[in-house]
């Protein structure tokens, strides 16, 4: 019968809380004492369901979090239009990008990249090469080129911006492919928006998911329905961005794109216009709390 | 007023939080690298399902290790994310292969056992209250200190998330023998 102490051991060595020293006299211990092997495998395995049950509440937790469409095989109605967006783009200042370009790829994180190259050269799964259209919308520009800085500094931020991902995507296609540095589609002003969200969720539980979507009917509008907001129009990746303010428990909305202001009322689900706010005292403030 | 831009969280604070097991922060997480992730496993032969499945393995994997604070960050969180992604999903490709050598009928039998061990067990969890199955989560999976569990759960003091952790962990050992015997759970 292992003692009391034994078995306050045994729970910190499944715990993982024995230093490496403690660790490996208690292993001792551990094959020289059968009663306290049965025991352990006993509490093991407990230890185990309970980490299982963990596991798996963790996993219907994540399995209800809402997310943005996932990216098929194909090609979606949504990247074929950003792509004719890129393209359209290209062709019309095509030289001006390049000089562009070489400017914005210095500033990517060689060194992040680097590790991603390397883990995709042990990999065997590789990506393939035809993904290359789908990859020019996926792989964003690096963080150092997040949106604001470039839109204060480029009269053109979209086609650069756009561009400077063709380009990326082309240097980078001679290796052994996903040489993208991954956290930089974090800047996409998507998921920016849901990053404004969850210090909301910190603090006052409000989410705002936002979505990109083209309509013949909207060129230029916004939506908000099912705790969404939807953007109607060809809005360029990583171009716009969504300001709250909250004061007396209300939040008031902006968004933010191509140097405008645009003012989003949350009232109603209906689809409605965006237009540019003229204020220029709010429009003041708006710059002031932005920071440009 | 609070004025909130939606690109002000950085790096460095999602993952204090997330080592401080703040479930908040990582749904943020899940969300922010969604679409990153499911492509890796989507454009490498896996399906919609899979893609998910993975990602949120690997994102347990890497929430247990930040918990825990087994983990130094020596490049992007994403990144690090990313590589149990790939890992995760080359397994699920070897397994799949393994499958098809007709490795089948051995794989069932070794499973049997331990899933109906996992049935009983989760059986047992199930009967605890809400209190002692946090209790034991976050000591066993999530490893957190007995001051961060006292916190989290608004226990006195370190003290009491102790004594409850060991009550509760007590109670159960008894739900699982009390239906099984001892000899069932060894190999």
């Amino acid at each position: 019968m292992a003692s009391e102490k034994d078995l306050e051991l045994l729970d910190q060595y499944i715990g993982n809380r024995l230093t490496p020293q403690e660790k490996t006299s208690f292993e001792q211990k551990l094959e020289s004492d059968a009663s306290l092997k049965n025991e352990f495998q006993f509490q093991q395995k407990i230890v185990s369901g309970i980490r299982n049950a963990r596991a798996g509440e963790l996993k219907s937790m994540l399995n209800n979090i809402p997310v943005s469409s996932i990216p098929t095989n194909g090609t979606s109605v949504l990247v074929k239009v950003g792509l004719s967006v890129v393209v359209a783009g290209l062709v019309g200042t095509g030289a001006y990008f390049f000089l562009r370009n070489d400017e914005t790829v210095e500033t990517q994180e060689p060194i992040a990249a680097e590790v991603i190259i390397e883990e995709e050269r042990s990999a065997e799964v590789a990506e393939p090469q035809t993904e290359s259209a789908d990859q020019d919308i996926l792989v964003p520009e690096s963080a150092e080129a997040a949106t604001p800085v470039e839109e204060k500094q480029n009269p053109k931020p979209a086609e650069t911006s756009q561009a400077t991902q063709d380009i990326e995507q082309k240097q980078t296609k001679p290796s052994v492919l996903d040489v993208y540095e991954p956290s930089d589609e974090l800047e996409s002003a998507n998921q920016s928006a849901i990053e404004g969200s969850i210090k909301a969720n910190a603090e006052t539980t409000s989410s705002i998911v936002v979505e990109t979507l083209t309509d013949k009917k909207y060129s230029f509008h916004y939506q908000f329905k099912d705790q969404k907001l939807f953007l109607y129009g060809t809005f360029e990746k990583n171009l716009y961005e969504i300001l709250e303010f909250f004061s007396d428990n209300k939040r008031t909305m902006f968004l933010f794109y191509r140097d405008n202001y645009y003012l989003l009322n949350e009232d109603g689900e209906k689809v409605k216009p965006l237009d540019p706010i003229g204020d220029a005292n709010l429009l003041k403030k708006l710059k002031d709390f932005r920071g440009n | 007023m609070v004025f909130r831009s939606s690109s002000g969280m950085n790096e460095k604070e999602i993952f204090e939080r997330i080592c401080k097991g703040d479930e908040k922060a990582l749904e943020f997480l899940y969300q922010k690298y969604y679409r990153m992730m499911t492509k890796l496993v989507i454009t490498n032969s896996g399906t919609e399902e899979e893609a998910r499945d993975v990602y949120q393995d690997a994102l347990i994997v890497f929430w247990q290790k930040a918990t825990s604070g087994n983990l130094v960050l020596t490049s992007k969180m994403s990144t690090y994310i990313y590589s149990i992604c790939q890992n995760l999903w080359r397994k699920e490709l070897d397994r799949k292969k393994r499958l098809s050598n007709e490795e089948k009928d051995t794989a069932v039998t070794l499973d049997t056992d331990s899933a109906e061990r996992e049935i009983i067990l989760a059986k047992c969890i199930d009967q605890l209250g809400e209190t002692c199955k946090k209790v034991l989560m976050f000591y066993y999976f999530e490893e957190m200190s007995m001051q961060d569990i006292a916190d989290k759960l608004g226990f006195a003091n370190t003290d009491t998330a102790k004594t409850k952790k060991y009550k509760c962990k007590k109670k159960l050992d008894e739900l699982v023998k009390a239906q099984y015997s001892e000899q069932d759970f060894l190999d």
